[in-house]
């Protein structure tokens, strides 16, 4: 009896570990697409994932906040698990309601920004609190406007999302997520879509963040950024992680071939 | 021969009378397509070729057989429908599906991205549809919409066949009556371009307003 429990009752991770994926597994039909990957963050500190093209870097992070439920495995956020919950004595899959106060605890910027596209930046940034209840309207509010400030846009925020660049759709997206308060910041790709140029605006509001201490995991392609900003590199290849350490390690010229081959281009 | 008052006062009712009509059965065609377009995205999956089957139907079916089908059908079982009735309930059977393919086209067209970005922020799916997915479905639907309407409006003519009194029942009985059937059929024409002018003119106007969307 007490043995079922606690088969069924996974523990919690230790309280440094602001994000803990355990033996997360993740089927497309017959493809698998993770092969069970562990992966730990702590508090504070900035993950870089890389790897070729279909290795599942995407996956992985929306396994993070559940945009993709793992097929198997254990996603814990802030100390809580997050997608599923005890029913009975076993865990079931949340339903929607629960799943959306699971997801408060991560942020998401996505490569194509996202933005509302009815609503002006003040809008995008302050709608999520406003309807999740983060504070009273004027907290909210004033929240808004000091994250606006700080992506370097105080003077759009009455604008809409087509009259801005991608570069700063993408520094309010930041925003609008930052607003909602949120322990983790997942990055996917964040400056895939956008010019050099507009690339590095938004990476410096992200190297800006990681260095005020904010846990972020960042799927990215740019190798500077990973060099520069992250703690740790993470590399990823069909579905596993293949190597992990300092990006002083990942990326020596003493790192295993194919992931010096996957850098040359 | 009628006075020029009692043919003015006759046509000013058949345009209250068609106005009358095309405002209800556009009323509650919109929100039934509106209805349909909900239980299409989210509903159970057997409604998902219910829909499509009965929208199908409704817009190849000619709307005058939908008319007699409404007006003298009912009495054929023994209800006395009257013909306004019976052509607001045609009316709305045929719009209905028309309106539904407008709205379930303007759904499709909102960038889907703002779907992932509202569940990662936790946003309850109610004010996301409230204030993110409406808003941008009705700017998408607006001109369609309205174009859809001007088409409706000109349908209304074919409520005169059940012998209700809008505009053309109007013009139908003046020429039988005897009078010049090209003034009455150019009256009747300037009615309806008119009308249905106005109704495209307040389109672009709102499509202006609310350009940024
Ligand atoms: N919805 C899906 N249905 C089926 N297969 C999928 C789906 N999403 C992803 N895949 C597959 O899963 C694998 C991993 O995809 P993923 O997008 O995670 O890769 P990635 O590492 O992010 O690649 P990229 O660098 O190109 O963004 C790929 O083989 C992809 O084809
Ligand atoms: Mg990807």
């Amino acid at each position: 009896m007490t043995e079922a429990k606690t088969a069924s009752w996974p523990t919690p991770p230790a309280p440094e570990h602001m994000v803990e994926l355990r033996g997360i597994v993740l089927n497309y039909h017959k493809l698998q697409v993770l092969k069970g990957v562990n992966l730990a963050v702590h508090k504070g500190e900035t993950v870089a994932i890389i790897g070729p093209s279909g290795s599942g870097k995407t996956t992985l992070l929306r396994c993070i906040n559940y945009l993709t439920q793992p097929s198997g495995g254990e996603v814990w956020v802030g100390g809580h698990l997050v997608g599923q919950r005890p029913v009975g004595g076993r865990l079931r899959p949340a339903p929607d309601s629960v799943l959306r106060r699971h997801r408060l605890d991560t942020g998401m910027v996505f490569q194509q920004f996202n933005l509302f596209r009815n609503m002006n930046v003040l809008d995008n940034v302050t709608f999520a609190p406003l309807s999740t209840g983060r504070g009273s309207p004027g907290e909210i509010r004033a929240r808004a406007l000091q994250l606006v400030e700080r992506v370097g846009l105080g003077h759009k925020l009455n604008a809409f999302p087509n009259e801005l660049s991608g570069g700063q759709q993408q520094r309010i997206a930041i925003a609008r997520a930052l607003a909602m308060q949120p322990k983790v910041m997942l990055f996917d790709e964040a400056t895939s879509a956008l010019d050099p140029e507009l690339a590095r605006e938004v990476l410096d509001v992200m190297r800006e963040l990681a260095r005020e201490g904010m846990t972020m995991v960042v799927v990215t392609h740019e190798m500077g950024f990973a060099r520069e900003v992250a703690d740790r590199v993470v590399f990823m290849e069909r579905g596993e992680i293949a190597l992990q350490g300092p990006p002083s390690q990942v990326f020596s010229d003493k790192a295993p071939d194919r992931i010096r081959r996957f850098l040359q281009h | 021969m009628m006075g020029f008052p009692t043919a003015m006062q006759l046509f000013l009712n058949g345009t209250f009378q068609a106005l009358f009509l095309l405002a209800t059965s556009a009323g509650v065609a919109t929100v039934i397509g509106l209805v349909l377009t909900g239980i299409d995205v989210i509903g159970p999956r057997w409604v998902r070729w219910i829909i499509p089957t009965y929208s199908w139907l409704a817009q190849t079916t000619p709307p005058l057989i939908l008319l007699f089908l409404a007006f003298y059908g009912s009495s054929a079982l023994g209800w006395q429908v009257a013909p306004m009735l019976a052509a607001f309930i045609a009316f709305v059977f045929f719009s209905s599906a028309y309106y539904y393919e407008i709205f379930r086209a303007s759904f499709a067209g909102i960038p889907p991205g703002q779907f992932e970005a509202a569940k990662a922020l936790g946003v309850p799916s109610g004010h996301f549809v409230a204030r993110v997915v409406l808003p941008q479905m009705l700017r998408i639907a607006a001109s369609p919409f309205v174009g859809r309407t001007t088409v409706l409006f000109k349908e209304t003519s074919l409520a005169s066949a059940i012998s209700t009194s809008e505009i053309m029942s109007v013009t139908n009985g003046f020429i039988y009556a005897g009078g010049n059937p090209l003034l009455y059929v150019a009256i009747a024409g300037a009615i309806y371009s008119t009308i249905n002018i106005l109704l495209i003119r307040l389109e672009r106007y709102l499509s202006k307003r609310y350009a940024t969307i």
